[in-house]
């Protein structure tokens, strides 16, 4: 017997067992046929495990439904992900960006001028170096640096002018 | 009857208990990550400082006797945006490691985290002083004549100016995911386009590019990709590899590093808005900037989903350079992936690693 034959089998003996779970529970209660739960519950589960069968059949799902569910967000991202993009990338966008980040730099533009105008005075009154104070000295010690290397740079240029001669010298002496 | 494709009842348990075995190591992985998280080790590869020049250094990789090739390699990282131990991430995973194992002389120039007091660095100043006095630094101590420069995203640009300007120094170069024609830029060239971006207003009012305003420009690049990444990580919390993985590449890439003023400027104005590198319109050090003088060989690797520099952006070097050995290779992954990853290491390292290899003999 193959899988798929095996699984009707059960398929099937658990609907023998609800069938004959119903009847006997309504002998039991006394109640004539009535309003039948299994009626309405057993086409929409067909009708799901037909859908199902259909995608599993197409090779587009994974019978892992754990999985299956991973592939829907990641695939729900990426819809999203090129939605936004599709807007991001127009003009309309753009020019917005550009005056929200305008209207941003003339709010914060002045307050950053009185913050570091009084961060200024203040410091001047405690007798301690500002931040430009500082910076200004940073940039001292970088071209005194950059100084130093143009010298090493020369001597190195030299040392190698001199290791030439000194080779040629040799060279000319052995000749 | 319908044939009803289930799995068999076998395998059903077998996932459900392998799924629940899962979660509970996501969930204590997960606490471990919260209640416990440890400082990733970055940039373990062993290195030697060269040289250091204000807040650039230059370091040297590897051991004299594992050296196989002539030529040595320069490799120009991006200055600002990010740090560069994105390529020495961590043992197994590091893009130097791999370079260093395959026999060369690496040596990677680390450009610094600038602060207020360099905001007078411009681009220009980044090529004709700070590169000079590197690549100098490289030839005298690997004893060779040239050497091959390999640019990585900005660093590509600065590099193939400092090629253009000095090609009787570089041997080979290499562009991975660099950007060349700013006018297929993607998302940054229309949000900067002149029309709608004032950046001398930002730079004016700010002195420099601050790093929460490079954060926010990327995270707006694709507005997604963190729901994406903590998705993913809350599917993969059970394997340990892919946790160690994470949490070292989370801490790169949620490190920004500033611009220096000047430098953004002239970077978004004569390239973004003017586009002047692939039109051969740029002066550097009162010198124009001429692609056409590059005749070395030249490879270009572009990512095909690489939303920051699409691959069209950075394979405009192939047909701007005069060379005639030059191949352009795109392969998938985004702007990352070349650079860190499994993929990167299976894909990318190998063939730019031949390549320069076959390249690598002192003429």
């Amino acid at each position: 017997m193959s899988d798929g034959q095996m699984n009707q089998e059960l398929l099937s003996m658990w609907k023998r067992s609800m069938d004959q779970g119903i009847e006997v529970w309504q002998k039991l209660i006394g109640q004539p046929q009535t309003a039948d739960i299994s009626q309405f519950v057993r086409p929409l589960w067909g009708q799901s495990m037909d859908l199902w069968t259909q995608i599993l059949q197409q090779g587009a799902g994974s019978p892992d439904a754990i999985v299956q569910w991973k592939k829907f967000l990641d695939d729900s991202i990426e819809a999203w992900s090129k939605v936004l993009g599709q807007a991001m990338e127009t003009e309309g966008f753009a020019r917005a960006m550009g005056q929200f980040m305008d209207q941003y730099l003339n709010t914060v533009g002045p307050i950053r001028k009185g913050l570091q105008s009084s961060n200024e005075e203040f410091l001047k009154t405690m007798n301690l170096p500002s931040r430009k104070q500082v910076t200004d000295l940073a940039s001292h010690l970088v071209s005194l640096e950059d100084r130093l290397e143009a010298l090493e740079e020369r001597i190195e240029d030299l040392v190698d002018s001199i290791s030439l001669l000194e080779a040629l010298v040799k060279r000319g002496a052995s000749a | 009857m319908t044939e009803w494709n289930l799995p068999k009842p076998g395998e059903l348990t077998k996932t459900l208990q392998e799924e629940t075995i899962k979660n509970i190591q996501r969930f204590s992985r997960g606490m471990d990550l919260i209640y416990n998280p440890k400082e990733p080790q970055l940039g373990r590869t062993p290195k030697e400082l060269i040289h250091k020049k204000n807040k650039s250094a230059l370091y040297r990789y590897g051991h004299g006797s594992d050296r196989r090739h002539a030529v040595p390699i320069l490799m120009v990282p991006n200055l600002g945006i990010s740090r560069p131990y994105i390529f020495d991430l961590y043992p197994g995973s590091s893009f130097i490691e791999y370079i260093v194992q395959q026999g060369f002389d690496f040596y990677l120039l680390d450009w610094g985290v600038f602060g207020e007091e360099d905001n007078g660095l411009t681009f220009d100043e980044c090529v004709t002083k700070i590169l000079p006095v590197m690549a100098r630094k490289v030839l005298r101590t690997s004893h060779a004549r040239q050497l091959t420069l390999l640019g990585y995203c900005m660093g590509s640009p600065l590099g193939v100016c400092y090629a253009a300007l000095h090609p009787e120094q570089v041997k080979n170069f290499v562009n991975m995911a660099g950007p060349i024609d700013f006018k297929q830029a993607g998302l940054f060239t229309t949000w900067l386009d002149k029309r709608f971006f004032d950046i001398d207003k930002l730079v004016d009012t700010f002195g420099g590019m601050p790093a929460d305003m490079v954060r926010v420009g990327f995270k707006f690049l694709k507005p997604t990709m963190d729901l994406s990444t903590f998705t993913n990580l809350w599917w993969h919390l059970w394997d340990e590899k892919y946790v160690e993985g994470f949490v070292a590449l989370n801490k790169w890439a949620n490190e920004y590093t500033p611009f220096p003023g000047e430098f953004f400027r002239q970077w978004v104005k004569e390239f973004y808005q003017e586009n002047k590198l692939v039109k051969n319109e740029l002066i550097l050090g009162g010198r124009r900037v001429e692609l056409s003088r590059i005749r070395c060989p030249v490879l270009v690797v572009g990512a095909k989903q690489d939303y920051i520099v699409p691959p069209e952006c950075a394979r405009a070097l192939i047909d701007a350079v005069e060379s005639t050995d030059k191949e352009y290779i795109e392969l998938p992954g985004g702007h990352i992936s070349l650079i860190a990853g499994r993929g990167a290491k299976r894909n990318v390292w190998p063939k730019v690693s031949f390549w320069i290899a076959q390249r690598s003999q002192q003429g």
